[in-house]
């Protein structure tokens, strides 16, 4: 959280993505930095075991809803 | 300054920041309620419209990289306070001059008494001792333990035992990478129990583990049960009781118990690492509560840790690392100084698990008493120890070839040896060098019980830092 304050504050639009088990993680550490823009894009959680194919199949499945949430949060 | 209206749930996020940034104890909200409130809507419309907390009271300037540096608290503010007391629009002050929200100090009835030294911390007051113990475990200030709440006189009293100022910034604190001021570090000490003369142990280990090579963020955050281990060496560590003898993990020692418990707080209170939060440790460990030993100097045949990492003899110092729980070895049985170094590294190598060959990271190995008098008998240096754990605790490639091996758990250097077609006799160490054994003798002089800490990964490695005696 602390990379996409920093990236936001540069102009660069982002999407912060965590597995579900870290999204509370992962907002509070947003609202420790004042940085509540987006809730946090959940992903199935574990990551930990997958080999590399897999992860790739995941990410994949996840940029849809992502790419979404990136154009619909243009002003 | 804008005259856009912010949206009322902007302004609510800018007021919360603004506060929580004033609760790290290096700075304060301005005393004037007015101007406060008028930078939190400049800041909120600029949020609304701009995306960022711009600065109100500056033109901004068209290049979005220049004006980064001026989203709040903007870049100039440090030098800004520190040359003229306040941060350009005013809303940050530096501390003694404003309005002090964060960790506060707790007083009963009437605010702080007379005569005593002006706190930075706000004050909370309280009806009694009982109602600040109250306070404290539903502002989750505590440990889920008992704490000692921190009155105006406990905290003055505190500071008497260091000869930095109160409102010295020691570190900034991860995760959320908050500057503690020594005041902010003296009110966690109070809350642990400490007395003024452990002051400077913790102010010691607060800059060990913020400094950059510990990686304290992502221990903090970590879902391994690793977290900081504070070694305190050199006569310090005498002087003020801590134990490095029998039960050195243990409870019983004030001064281990205390310290380690302080450090927590401050990673806590401080930090932000509160379990279930940003910390999310699967199971965590006891040493979470505090993690806090000596070293057994008197019954060691090597020279102490902070000398064999640099400082000189007569200083002393805390070493901190990241660290598991103790797990036991047992050799109750070896005579010479190589049975007993094989047989405890081959206990060593399940851990992890007994695939991780090898481990990432550092490991400390917590040598006996008993034990390390078998290595001095036989002349062997801490060195000599590490060589030989990393030469010889090794398995062949092979173990990992057979149709029952696990190969996704195996470790990357395996699996690269695996995929190359490496040479099936090839040895894979348990450790990646000497250099990651950190050895140190603790507890008792009964036993045959040594134990190894393991440790967590490569981008945290120990750190020592001398302990600033009171004058």
């Amino acid at each position: 959280m602390h990379d996409a304050k920093a990236l936001e504050s540069l102009g660069i639009p982002l999407v912060a993505v965590a597995t579900t088990e870290f999204v509370e993680a992962g907002r509070a550490q947003a609202r420790a930095l004042a940085f509540e823009g987006d809730d946090v894009f959940p992903v199935p959680h574990p990551i930990q075991p997958l080999a590399a194919d897999e992860v790739a199949a995941l990410a994949r499945s996840a940029l849809p809803g992502m790419v979404a949430r990136l154009v619909g949060r243009q002003p | 300054m804008s005259a856009r209206q912010p949206r009322p749930e902007t302004l609510e996020r800018v007021r919360r920041f603004a506060t929580a940034y004033a609760a790290t104890g290096a700075y304060e909200l301005n005393a004037d309620a007015v101007l406060v409130d008028t930078t939190i809507h400049g800041l909120a419309a600029n949020l609304d419209a701009l995306g960022q907390m711009y600065c109100p009271c500056y033109v901004l300037p068209q290049a979005e990289a220049e004006r980064a540096s001026l989203a709040c608290p903007c870049a100039p503010h440090h030098d800004d306070i520190r040359r003229d007391g306040q941060c350009h629009c005013g809303l940050f002050v530096a501390p003694g001059t404003g309005v002090k929200p964060g960790l506060p100090v707790l007083a009963e009835g009437g605010g702080a008494p007379a005569g005593l030294p002006a706190l930075a911390s706000r004050t909370v007051e309280v009806a009694d001792e009982d109602a600040a113990r109250a306070r404290i475990e539903e502002e989750r200030w505590g440990d889920g333990l008992p704490a000692v709440p921190p009155t105006p006189a406990r905290v003055a009293r505190m500071l008497s035992g260091t000869t930095l100022p109160p409102g010295q910034v020691v570190a900034s604190v991860a995760p959320n990478h908050a500057p503690v001021t020594v005041e902010k570090i003296a009110v966690n000490a109070v809350l642990a129990g400490c007395d003024p003369e452990h002051l400077p142990v913790v102010i010691a280990g607060v800059r060990a583990m913020c400094a950059e090579p510990f990686n304290l963020h992502g221990l903090a955050a970590t879902t391994h049960w690793a977290c900081p281990l504070f070694v305190v060496s050199g006569p310090i560590a005498r002087e003020l009781g801590f134990n490095g003898g029998v039960g050195a993990f243990g409870n019983g020692t004030r001064a281990n118990a205390v310290v380690g418990r302080a450090l927590r707080l401050v990673m806590m209170n401080v930090g932000g690492a509160r379990p279930g939060g940003i910390t999310r440790t699967t199971q965590g460990h006891p040493g979470r509560y505090t993690y806090c030993i000596a070293e057994n100097e008197a019954e060691s045949p090597w020279e102490p840790l902070h000398v064999e990492r640099g400082l000189p003899r007569d200083c002393s110092a805390v070493t901190v690392v990241a660290a598991e729980a103790p797990h036991g070895l047992v050799d109750q049985g070896s005579r010479t100084a190589e049975e007993l170094a094989l047989s405890l590294g081959w206990s060593m190598a399940a851990m992890w698990s007994h695939q991780t060959f090898p481990v990432a990271a550092q490991t400390v190995l917590a040598v006996s008493p008993e034990h390390a008098r078998v290595f001095g008998r036989d002349g062997w240096s801490k060195d000599r120890l590490r060589r030989v754990l990393f030469e010889r605790i090794r398995r062949p490639l092979r173990s990992w070839q057979g149709p029952e091996a696990n190969r996704r758990e195996a470790s990357p250097l395996v699996r690269d040896l695996l995929a190359r077609g490496a040479d099936p006799e090839t040895l894979v160490p348990k450790f990646p060098s000497p250099e990651s054994i950190l050895v140190v003798v603790v507890g008792g002089t009964a036993g045959l019980f040594s134990s190894v800490l393991p440790g967590w990964i490569p981008t945290s490695t120990a750190v020592t830092e001398p302990i600033a005696h009171r004058a």
